[in-house]
């Protein structure tokens, strides 16, 4: 923006800052958290196993506290030449109770990053838009775990799914890096057969520790005319392994006065655990109003009375998410 | 002072002139016949009543008339003596009069255009009031040559004076708000003052001050015009074929005129609001006024010397030094307990209130040879908030929004009639801006400094041609401090995550030369017919943005009151500064531009009537556009556009009671997908417009006016369903299409409708008066549909409607 004075900057930025005043009175209304069809607030790529089976990825802190649910560490961004076997892909959906969720796998689009743009976005796909759909990636459904979560009387299920994909391998070719891929998904309730639709743009990158593919990656560059160093600087910086971020508690507080009015407040071992992500959050409940579902720590009023519950998603903008739930039984 | 002391015939001739100089013959002085009157001694100056020594059984009554709830003196006023109305005199311009009566007169009648007759008592030559003679407004206004009605000089050409803009029930006085009761003048959005003119975008329109370019027009956006409208004289709209005297608009030219007159006295105004106050100033200052030792007056409240032709005189200069200056400023903040208790502080919380303030100081004077005028303008806005957006990472999980937008500009416009029919006008312009905004955390703090030279010269070679030929040469220099992610192409969309985005930080700093020039020709081959060629050039911030214009109009004069008209041309302007950047956009852009075609009638139906016929196209060529050849570059001359329509206007001046008018506009406006290929709707496009603005005087001091709007809805898009993006945690619309935007426009929201009303009551002082103004919007209370929301997963979709009846009022004292 060095151009002689937009005569219509001034006005972009007026009308930025009052559409954002009027958006904001509804755009992020109160309706989203509010738990009334299935939803899939999580998906991961993960890798099973020990340690020993990710040859080159690096034992970081918090991996291990996910022993308990058998996977090793959260793999993001995905990296080339890693044993696709050992990769699994996990969706975990909410619904009220009663409505069991399936997931449905769609198309996989792959995008190639446009190397020649001064304004590479590398975890963005807005500057990555072209693609071809490919139709014969396979995902075989690995398990399907279906528990009420919590206590009596608390409308909420949750269903983790785990698909592995054989044939990831074929996209994780050194020879072929840096492709983004996106992929479609839509979750069906089996109660009146509403869906909720999504998609999971991922980005495969060489281990930054690959020089060879780094390498093919520099001449693939060089091919598309481009001499921006800062650019593949970039793409090196975005394939930095993510360390995700780690939930560990999720807190309802009952409120003094009426015993409906809550503080709702999301524990993470340190918001930034790599020193280069943020994190952000977003509360489901099974009831009631909160006051904002993106604080971390937040108002909720319970309405009526009984066991209600709250849901947390942590996403580390850099494909690292974690969740967690809480209960409490509201008293009149 | 005009004596009626002479023989009948002089009487005679004086009155007519005195009338016709009024503009009627309806005349104030109607039953006076002429006769052999008393004679009355030379004038002199007298500020009160007096009497001079009686002679032969007469008195001399000197004194003054004056308008109520002013010191504004009221000139050719005619003094009538009762019992003989063939005695009577007029006013001189400071509003004195001089009248000889016998010494048995009883009663004096004072009658003043736009003002009640007034009867007062004489007692032995002595007013029964001390003091100025004081006349009421009338509320019969016989406009006998008070509202100059402004030659139209553009085929295409719409003006509304400020009377008549400070009262349109809806805007709130201001003066491009006013601007959308004319046809096809739509509000972006309702309630804001931002226009879009026959189906072009806002952005496409070009604003002036008088010759004054202003770097933005609106308050925050939209809020209101950053110069009041009591600062015009009023504002005039070219919504298409102008001639080649404007340029860098392919949308409409709109010029917000100010006064060229030099005030005669000092007087003021205050306005108190709801929301905001201002204060206005005019007078004179130096110099001495040009009826002061009764020296002809050269220049004086002179307009341009367009196409030079007037000539050179050696008649005294009024050398008087005319100003103007007034100050605005919200004050929202004090509502801010009120705000707060309607706002949920956990997802919107205010640190600065929105403030909008401005201020204009005018200067205006004559020299030996013309007019000039100086001029400082400012405006400043404030707003910052944070708010849920769901892309904050802030432990409060809001995101932040700042600005902090000003500008000044100073100028001059000096206009000289050189003689020999040459006339050059000269208007040079500084201009400061500080653009400063945060959002989601990123800051872009702009400093420009403006410097231009506009420069015309004019000719008239006969009665028959006259040609203008100028250029406006300007330079600018840019700081700019970046500390911000890069937007991806074509601004944030849903797809876009500010948070993921690559992040700068640096300084830039940059200089450019641009400029346009042109060459305009007024020519009358035969008396009904006046033919209007130019040329206009406009180079941009880069070299190869470089275009000349062609133009063309005529207009044949079918009677004295019916005029046909038709105009043609070219009209290039230059891209938005963030598409041809170097930095951030593709600098290969080209100039976008458009050919406009014109063609209708204007009337004049009586002394009062006024309509006016137009249809137009308007093909828009290489609009800018989200790059489709080459998606590195970002930006590309890619869209096509085009609107057509039809516009009727049919006007009554403010003569009798009321005035009003009725506008409708047609129009079909259309831009071509680059991508697809395929024509769809304009984001703007609004095929009907019809408003109804009346205003009727009950009494000299009470007015009441209404607005009547109707206009077709806004083409919206149907959202079907959404999808949830696992890297952001937000819905995004289903059906968007690959680029992240949602253009279809495959709906149109209902109609929309809407009445305002207005009643404004003057409370007279003696030298002063108070206005108290009562506006109501949307007096039906008719929920209009202005756009759809949908729920935060696109799951469903509910109308947003517009403002209820909201009742505004205002005091506004004026001296």
């Amino acid at each position: 923006m060095t151009t002689p004075l937009p005569r219509r900057l001034a006005f972009l930025g007026a009308f930025l800052g009052v559409s954002s005043l009027l958006a904001t009175c509804g755009e992020e209304g109160s309706q989203l958290h509010e738990l009334e069809g299935v939803r899939v607030p999580v998906a991961q790529f993960f890798l099973e196993g020990t340690p020993a089976d990710v040859a080159k990825a690096t034992k970081k802190a918090g991996c291990e506290t996910w022993a308990d649910k058998k996977i090793y560490c959260q793999q993001y961004p995905v990296y080339t030449g890693i044993d696709a076997r050992k990769f699994k892909l996990r969706f975990v959906s909410i619904s009220p109770e009663g409505e069991v969720a399936t997931v449905a796998m769609g198309a996989l689009k792959r995008f190639q990053v446009r190397l020649g743009s001064t304004n590479v976005q590398v975890n963005d796909v807005s500057t990555v838009l072209e693609g071809a759909e490919r139709k014969a990636w396979g995902f075989t459904k690995d398990a399907s775990n279906s528990r009420v979560l919590s206590t009596k009387g608390l409308r909420v299920e949750e269903t983790v799914f785990d698909f592995r994909v054989p044939g990831l391998g074929e996209l994780l070719d050194t020879k072929n890096p840096s492709p983004v891929l996106a992929l479609d998904y839509a979750a069906t309730s089996s109660k009146g057969g509403r869906t909720d639709e999504g998609f999971l743009t991922f980005f495969v990158y060489p281990d930054p520790a690959d020089t060879a593919a780094w390498k093919t990656l520099t001449d693939l560059a060089a091919k598309q005319g481009i001499a921006d160093d800062a650019a593949l600087a970039r793409l090196k910086a975005a394939a930095k392994r993510n360390t995700p971020p780690d939930l560990t508690g999720v807190s309802p507080k009952v409120g003094a006065a009426t015993g409906k009015k809550l503080d709702l407040e999301a524990t993470l071992v340190g918001s930034d655990p790599d020193a280069d992500a943020k994190t952000r959050l977003q509360w489901f409940t099974t009831r009631g109003k909160l006051g904002n579902e993106r604080a971390r720590k937040t108002s909720w009023d319970a309405e009526g009375s009984g066991p209600a519950g709250a849901f947390v998603v942590v996403r580390d903008l850099q494909g690292g998410q974690d969740y967690g739930f809480t209960t409490v039984d509201v008293k009149e | 002072m005009k004596v009626n002391s002479t023989p009948r015939a002089q009487v005679s001739s004086l009155l007519a002139a005195a009338v016709a100089c009024l503009g009627s013959a309806r005349a104030l002085a109607q039953d006076i016949a002429p006769t052999e009157a008393p004679a009355t001694a030379a004038p002199a100056p007298a500020p009160a009543p007096a009497v001079t020594a009686p002679a032969n059984e007469t008195v001399v009554l000197r004194g003054e008339v004056k308008a109520k709830g002013s010191t504004t003196p009221l000139k050719d006023a005619v003094v009538i003596q009762s019992d003989n109305r063939d005695n009577n005199v007029t006013t001189d311009a400071a509003g004195r009069f001089e009248i000889t009566l016998p010494k048995g007169a009883t009663k004096l009648l004072f009658r003043a255009e736009g003002y009640d007759e007034l009867e007062m008592s004489v007692s032995d030559g002595v007013l029964a009031e001390s003091g100025p003679v004081a006349l009421e407004p009338a509320a019969e206004v016989l406009r006998l040559g008070v509202i100059r009605a402004r030659r139209k000089v553009e085929v295409s050409q719409q003006s509304l004076q400020r009377d008549e803009l400070e009262r349109i029930p809806g805007s709130g006085g201001d003066a491009v708000r006013g601007l959308q009761t004319l046809p096809s003048v739509i509000a972006t959005n309702p309630g804001s003052a931002q226009i879009t003119v026959r189906g072009s975008a806002p952005g496409d329109n070009r604003f002036f001050v008088d010759r004054l370019e202003v770097p933005f027009v609106f308050h925050l956006g939209g809020l209101g015009t950053v110069v009041p409208t009591r600062m015009l004289e009023g504002v005039d709209l070219f919504p298409g074929g102008w001639s080649s005297l404007y340029n860098d608009a392919t949308g409409g030219i709109i010029q917000l005129r100010t006064e060229n007159r030099i005030p005669e006295r000092f007087s003021g105004q205050v306005e108190l609001g709801l929301a905001q106050s201002s204060v206005y100033l005019e007078g004179n200052m130096f110099g001495t006024p040009p009826s002061a030792d009764g020296g002809a007056v050269a220049s004086s409240n002179a307009s341009a010397p367009a196409q030079g032709d007037a000539e050179k005189s050696t008649a005294r200069v009024d050398d008087r030094i005319g100003y103007r200056a007034g100050f605005r400023r919200t004050y929202l903040e004090v509502y801010t307990p009120i705000i707060k208790k309607f706002v949920d502080e956990e997802r919107l919380s205010f640190t600065t209130f929105p403030q909008a303030t401005d201020y204009q100081f005018v200067l205006n004077g004559n020299h030996a040879s013309g007019t000039w005028q100086a001029y400082l303008l400012g405006a400043a806005d404030r707003l910052s908030l944070a708010a849920t957006t769901g892309l904050s990472s802030s432990e409060d999980g809001k995101s932040k929004f700042g600005l902090f937008n000003y500008f000044e500009t100073a100028g001059a416009r000096w206009q000289s009639n050189l003689g020999n029919g040459w006339g050059l006008t000269l208007a040079p312009q500084q201009r400061y801006l500080i653009i400063d905004q945060e959002f989601f955390g990123n800051t872009v703090d702009v400093r420009s400094n403006k410097f231009a030279l506009e420069a015309a010269l004019d000719k008239r070679f006969s009665s028959q041609v006259s040609a203008t030929v100028g250029v406006r040469p300007e330079y600018e220099r840019v700081t700019t401090d970046v500390d911000a992610i890069q937007f991806p192409a074509g601004g944030p969309n849903p797809f876009w995550d500010p948070d993921t985005a690559p992040r700068s930080k640096e300084r830039r700093v940059r200089d450019t030369v641009s400029g346009a020039a042109y060459f305009d020709v007024l020519y009358r081959p035969v008396q009904p017919l006046t033919l209007n060629p130019g040329v206009s050039a406009l180079r941009g911030n880069w070299a190869h943005q470089l275009e000349v214009d062609p133009r063309f109009s005529a207009r044949y004069a079918l009677s004295q009151n019916h005029a046909l008209k038709a105009g043609w041309g070219y009209y290039s302007q230059r891209p938005e500064a963030v598409y041809d950047s170097k930095d951030y956009g593709n600098p290969d852009l080209k100039l976008e531009r458009a050919i406009h075609y014109v063609g209708g009638i204007e009337s004049k139906l009586g002394s009062s009537w006024e309509t006016d016929f137009q249809v137009y196209y308007k093909n828009m060529l290489n609009f800018v556009g989200n790059a489709t050849k080459e998606p590195e570059k970002k930006y590309e001359n890619n869209v096509k556009g085009r609107s057509k329509g039809f516009e009727a206007l049919i006007k009554k001046q403010r003569t009798g009671r009321w005035t009003g008018w009725v506008s409708y506009g047609y129009s079909k406006a259309e831009r071509r997908d680059p991508k697809s290929g395929t024509w769809r709707p304009f984001d703007f496009d609004k095929p009907h417009s019809l408003n109804v603005v009346s205003a009727y005087k009950i009494t000299g001091q009470w007015e009441v006016s209404s607005k009547w709007q109707y206009q077709s809805g806004s083409p919206t898009t149907i959202i079907r369903g959404g999808r949830f993006n696992q890297a952001t945690g937000r819905y995004v619309p289903a059906n968007i299409t690959g680029d992240g935007t949602l253009e279809a426009n495959d709906d149109r929201l209902p109609a929309y409708f809407q009445w305002d009303a207005r009643t404004d009551y003057d409370i007279l002082y003696d030298t002063w008066k108070l206005r108290l103004y009562l506006e109501v919007l949307n007096v039906t209370n008719r929920a209009n549909v202005v756009g759809r929301r949908n729920s935060p997963d696109f799951s469903e979709t509910q109308d947003v409607t517009g403002a209820p009846t909201i009742p505004t009022f205002g005091v506004i004292a004026s001296f």
